[in-house]
């Protein structure tokens, strides 16, 4: 499929920014890098593109700290907050409440009207 | 040295030792995630803590079938948004302050923009960003993520973590070329018409 993009190119932006990320078919890749050879106007936008990411690259100011000690310190703090939780798969068998019973609500409502009404009630209508 | 996979088998059979071992893997990396999008370090540092914390609470819930980084960012961006949610409201004000951001650039100026005012404009603009897209473009460039991974972390498809990535860069791209063309060329028509080419605001 080609389609002549308005910068006068072959391909539009989107193709040009799947082929930079690496996100297309090695066969039409190959294609594209023959028809980069040939359209100076996709070769502009496809350096375009890479402008722009190399420049959102290099904008990244977020420095971290240096000092070791600042992590280790880091690190402490979360082990020392870790030592007080349990964790989920410590919870044992014996801890769970004996004859645990789950119900719906329907089969609350009859299991509390057959206790009213029907003193003896037989297993099979009970309900879990 | 022990894959995340096997440490996490350890501190699941009782190994408590075992996350301390993740925590020095992984908390650099949290750490500079969560300053991404917080810009402020004691709050970071927080967010570093408790999504430990939770990680270490729910690791029970880890069935390993993305990578236990990516599961780890999943939990600090929901962390940092919770955070940002619970201390600024639902209207969270924005990270720049935009009166100290140059916009535009003397045109009878003898060079273009300046490098470091270049930086400052691109930092502006991806906090400008839709969260959505600002997240992705985050985790793609500045953490070098596949897109596999980002909608892992992002809890999207594949293609959406693509979309979101895509529209943020090509708004990045369209402010750039509005503003150089501004600078540059200085031709009114030339920047309106720039503009009107810009990807429209979509939060996918």
């Amino acid at each position: 499929m080609s389609q002549v993009s308005m910068w006068g190119g072959l391909y539009d932006e989107n193709w040009w920014l799947e082929y930079l990320e690496g996100e297309l078919e090695p066969s039409l890749k190959e294609d594209l890098k023959i028809l980069l050879k040939n359209s100076p106007a996709d070769r502009n936008c496809l350096n375009q593109l890479e402008r722009v990411k190399n420049l959102v690259k290099e904008s990244d100011e977020e420095a971290l700290p240096e000092d070791g000690r600042y992590y280790d310190d880091l690190h402490d703090r979360i082990i020392a907050a870790i030592e007080e939780e349990p964790l989920a798969s410590e919870e044992k068998e014996e801890d769970k409440p004996v004859n645990e019973v789950k119900r719906s609500w329907t089969a609350s409502v009859w299991c509390a009207f057959a206790r009213r009404w029907m003193p003896v009630q037989p297993r099979k209508f009970d309900f879990y | 040295m022990k894959s995340d996979i096997e440490l996490i088998s350890e501190v699941k059979a009782g190994n408590r030792k075992s996350f301390s071992e993740l925590v020095q893997r992984h908390q650099r990396a949290l750490l500079r995630l969560s300053l991404r999008f917080t810009k402020e370090q004691a709050l970071a540092e927080d967010i570093v803590q408790e999504s430990f914390i939770k990680a270490y609470q729910k690791l029970h819930l880890f069935e390993g079938r993305s990578s236990f980084k990516s599961w780890l960012y999943q939990i600090a961006l929901n962390t940092a948004r919770n955070k940002y949610r619970n201390r600024f409201g639902e209207n969270a004000p924005e990270t720049v302050n935009y009166e100290d951001v140059p916009l535009g650039v003397d045109p009878g100026a003898e060079t273009g923009m300046l490098r470091a005012d270049m930086r400052k404009f691109i930092r502006a603009e991806v906090d400008r960003l839709p969260e959505r897209q600002r997240i992705a473009l985050t985790l793609r460039i500045f953490e070098d993520l596949s897109f596999k991974e980002i909608a892992e972390i992002m809890q999207c498809p594949y293609d959406t973590a693509k979309a979101n990535y895509r529209h943020a860069l090509l708004k990045l791209k369209a402010r750039i070329e509005a503003l150089e063309l501004n600078d540059g060329m200085g031709s009114e028509m030339g920047w309106i018409e720039n503009l009107s080419k810009a990807v429209p605001e979509v939060d996918v």
